[in-house]
Formats: structure tokens, sequence, C-alpha cells
């Protein structure tokens, strides 16, 4: 149980989450208040709530497959889908040059990102209406919801990734020592989803245009952002306004850890302070909107 | 062996002790649709000309005190939408009231929905697992009172292993009764979850509320069904249209209510 704690900041004391923690009949059960605040979630809720957060994945991924005759085939059958129709328009219509890597393992690291992209938003936006008979009738942890939409979502990301790994392998092109930094390109692109995601979920409580906007971003993103085409082929003018679309820096760290191909360090500077922009703005709304979610969904 | 409630109350109230204690508790719900194209448009209007927007604040409880002491029943009873619900989830610290405070000793065990936690595709047995994290018990606590769960929900092992959409309602009742009843807690709620059980489990259950106030547990009760307030609790707290009509023995309570909801009847009646 979550609220509030007797000295107004809500201390350990005031979250019986462990059985040590726990009142118990011998010693006085500790007091929890419930008054009146503008926000309560904290970031260490991020972590406290992860039990929650691994029941709800667990929910989703059991209930994710039911009644689909194909089921985690699906996981490959779409990006490679995504990828037939890049190769289609851009290699052999458009014949964009991408420096001699070649183009299908070129796009593949594109459709990876965007894979993982297209179905985590609209699932972490979607994170708090699903579970909003759990938000109605318990007091838990809301912020558990973000957390484990973006766990749910991780075979979506490691599904293309091996894909990406295996063909680089089997098409006998080299990793470099660059691919150290996978790590770090995908806790990036996790890092930017969940910021998103969390903004997102919030406004969907009170505002459902939220899932009338996010097909639109995802549909724009999908052309404004270097995925089948690298940055460097854009005029230089333009590359600098796409530069701007955070998943411009992300997809050319990826090309970069996998392919060894060049980075556009403007490119990577503005994702990344844009990507920090939106982490602290999502956390906000989330933090300001969390405790009127069971008034509002 | 019960001690009366008033003998509780005294004890509790002299020791400072209390389960649950409100203070000018009040709750405002906004007023119809939150977001719609007219609101946007006239949102848009009332600031192009200066107006404040309309007050659309409603109090569905409205400074509301009462204090509960350990091992107590109390009922909250009251016409729909008079706030018991409102009230309940405050306490739950579902929501958060508007001003005012509640302090409560020790975790709060909410039953406000029958399979409110339920998700109807997985199992019996993992709606346990499910419904107790959420309600934040670690897998310890969950897995010491599972068999006790199954046991006292009567419903065979096997059916434990079935999605919960293939239980009737009474089953889904049974199950989600018996999680509420078994889950360590100081404070539980139950909001007009017994109606759908038979007469059987319904006498089970209220047995077992009592049970649970015997080992010093306080528990909320809110229905329609006087009768059962009447045997199962010992205060009652009547609340109308947001405010506290009257608060005391749980006779005392249950008799003023039915004798106003008749007189309001008969006067109805007579127009």
């Amino acid at each position: 149980m979550r609220p509030t704690a007797e000295s107004d900041t809500r201390g350990p004391a005031a979250e019986p989450a462990t059985a040590e923690e726990a009142p118990t009949m011998s010693g006085l059960p500790l007091v929890q208040t419930v008054a009146p605040a503008s926000r309560r979630v904290r970031l260490r809720d991020i972590v406290r709530s992860w039990p929650v957060a691994r029941v709800i994945t667990i929910r989703d991924f059991k209930v994710q497959y039911k009644q689909s005759a194909l089921g985690p085939i699906w996981l490959v059958i779409q990006p490679l889908a995504v990828l037939a129709s890049f190769v289609v328009v851009f290699d052999s219509v458009a014949q964009v040059n991408t420096s001699g890597i070649p183009y299908p393992l070129f796009a593949l690291v594109g459709v990876t990102v965007w894979t993982f992209t297209s179905f985590s938003i609209p699932a972490g936006a979607r994170s708090q209406i699903v579970n909003k008979r759990i938000i109605r009738y318990v007091d838990c942890p809301r912020i558990a919801f973000v957390t484990a939409s973006i766990v749910a979502s991780l075979p979506v990301l490691a599904a293309p990734l091996a894909l990406t790994l295996a063909s680089v392998y089997l098409m006998g092109y080299h990793l470099s020592l660059s691919v150290l930094a996978l790590p770090l390109a995908i806790a990036w692109l996790l890092l930017l989803v969940w910021g998103l995601t969390l903004g997102l979920s919030a406004a969907n409580v009170r505002y459902r245009d939220v899932n009338s906007v996010v097909p639109f971003l995802l549909q724009g993103g999908l052309f404004l952002t270097p995925l089948a085409y690298p940055l460097s082929a854009v005029p230089e003018r333009l590359a600098l306004v796409l530069s701007f679309n955070p998943f411009t820096g992300v997809v050319e760290v990826w090309r970069w850890t996998l392919l060894g191909s060049t980075v556009d360090s403007t490119a990577v500077a503005i994702g990344l302070a844009v990507t920090a922009v939106l982490v602290v703005v999502g956390w906000r709304v989330f933090a300001r909107m969390e405790v009127r979610f069971a008034d509002l969904i | 062996m019960r001690t009366s409630s008033e003998e509780r109350f005294a004890v509790a109230e002299q020791n400072g002790g209390y389960a649950v204690s409100a203070e000018h508790l009040t709750k405002a719900y906004e007023l119809g649709e939150l977001a719609s194209l007219q609101r946007t448009i006239s949102a848009i209007a009332n600031r192009v000309l200066n107006r404040g927007d309309p007050p659309r604040g409603y109090p569905a409880v409205n400074d509301v005190t009462f204090t509960i002491a350990p091992a107590e029943c109390f009922a909250l009873i009251g016409a729909n939408g008079s706030g018991k619900s409102t009230l309940s989830r405050l306490i739950a610290g579902i929501t958060l009231p508007t001003s005012g405070v509640v302090r409560i000793r020790g975790r709060v065990l909410p039953l406000l929905s029958v399979a409110a936690a339920f998700h109807p595709e997985l199992t019996g047995r993992e709606n346990v697992e499910l419904f107790g994290t959420i309600l934040g018990l670690d897998r310890k606590e969950i897995a010491a009172a599972t068999p006790q769960i199954v046991a006292f929900s009567g419903i065979a092992p096997e059916h434990l292993a079935t999605p919960t959409k293939r239980f009737s309602e009474g089953m889904q009742a049974r199950l989600a009764f018996a999680i509420a009843l078994r889950l360590p807690a100081e404070v539980y709620i139950f909001d007009e979850v017994l109606v759908v059980a038979d007469a059987e489990f319904k006498d089970t259950c209220a047995a077992e509320i009592k049970a649970l106030a015997d080992r010093g547990r306080s528990v909320i009760f809110i229905s329609h069904e006087l009768p059962l307030v009447r045997s199962i609790c010992t205060r009652g707290l009547w609340i109308d249209r947001g405010h506290i009509r009257m608060i005391g023995p749980i006779g005392e309570v249950v008799d003023a209510y039915v004798e106003s909801r008749g007189m309001e009847k008969t006067a109805s009646s007579n127009t």
C-alpha cells in the first residue's frame, strides 16, 4: 500500500513492501496517511514496484498469443515483411547509397529499432487504460504498468536483433569493436521509449486523444527517421531538422555499433539532448497526473 | 468471546489507538465529460471572452470525521450515490482527498469489486498471485496463504488451473473472498461484494468477517442487505449525500436509516 507517510514525505516506513517491514500484530502497525498531495510517486518506486511489474508482465506474456495460430513466430514475420518492403522501395526503386553496406543488412538495423518502437509505444500509451480495473479498485504502484509494458515488449526487440546479428555473421560481414557499445545503444532506445510512454500513458488517462495521435506519429516516424536510408544521403539542412527526431540519433548509433557505419555526431548530440528533455517532461507529467488516475480513468 | 463494541471502542480511544481515523474528509469529483470536443470549444470560448471556467466540482464526501477502532466491524450505510464507495476508496488510498486526512494503522486490504484485479485469461491460481502482489504482498506471504485460500474457496484444484473467465460469477466471488479473507492485513474493506454469493457462502463469510475482528483486525463493511449488516457489524456510519447523518451502535444507526427511508417512501407515495 502506498498512501503518504505520517511525516508527509513517503519514507520507507510508509511502505510495508516486504515481510520485515510489514506491520505485525505484535508491534504497533505503522501509520499511513492519505492526504491531499499534488504528487506522490517517487523515482525509487520504479524499483520498488518491480514485483507488481513482474506479475503484470507475466500476465501480458501469457495473454499475448492466446488464440493465435502462429504465436511467437510473428516476432520474426513482422520485421521481415517490413524489411522486404524497404528493399523494394529504397534499394530497387530509389537505390539509396549505403556506403558499401549490403542494403538488406543496412535496413535490418532500422527495422529492428522501428519494430520495437512501433510496438512498445502504443502498448505503453495504453498501459494505464488496460489496467483500469486495477487502478480503480486497488491502491497499487501505477508506475509498474509502464515498466511492465516495456519489459513485455522486449521480445519484439530481441527477435529482430538476433536476426540482425545472425545476418551480419552469415553474410561474412565483420563486427567491429564498436559492437561493445550495443548495450548503450539499447539503453538509449529503452530510455527514450520509457520517457515517451510515461507522458503518453498519463495523458491518455484523461485525454483518449492520445490513441489517435500515436499511430499518426509512428507513421510519420517511419519515414522521418533515417531507417531505410542513411542520414548522410539527406541534404545537410534537412538532416539537421531530422536530428531533432531523437530516433534519428538512436538509429545512427545502432548502425554504428552493428555495422561500423559512420555516425553523424551532431545528430547524436541533439538526439541525446531531446531524449533527456522528453524523459524529464514525461516523468513530470506522469507524476503530476498519477494522483488523479483513479478519478479520471 | 466477543466484547461489546462500545467497550472495545472506549478502550481503543483511551489508548489513542485507532485503526482508521478520518478528519474532515472531503472529496470532490468533476462532473460531466472530462474531455470532449464541446468542452474544448467552451473552454476556448471562456478564455477568449475572459470568463472563468464554470465550477464543476461535486463533493461526493463532505467534511466527514470518524474513527474506527482496532477489532471493530464498522458498517457504512446509505443510499446509492451517498458516498460510501468514495469513502472506502479514500481509506484504501486509491484516490486522494480534496481536503482532510485519513490515517490508517497497518495494511488495508480492499475488496471493492468482485474480481477487480482478476484477469479473465489467467487461471485461478495465477490470479491469486496477481491479486496478492498488486495488494503489496510478497511472494512468501502469498505462497503461505495460497493453500488456505484454495481450501476456503472450496473450488476444486483442477478448476483453479482453469482461466477465471470460465468461472461463474458466484465462483469468482468465492475466490475473491477467499483471497481477501486469507491474506494478512490490518484493515479489511468489503464493498457490496456478497451480493452474488449463495446463502451458505454468505453465512460462512459473515462468520469469517467476525473472526477477523476477533483476531484484532478492523473491518469496514458496505452493504444494502441490512440484516447482514446488523449481524456482522458492531458500529455503523450512515452517510447521506456526502454528509454524516448518524454514527453509533449498529442497531440504532440501521433503525434510524430504515425509519427515514420508510418515511421518504410514504412521503413520495402521498404526492
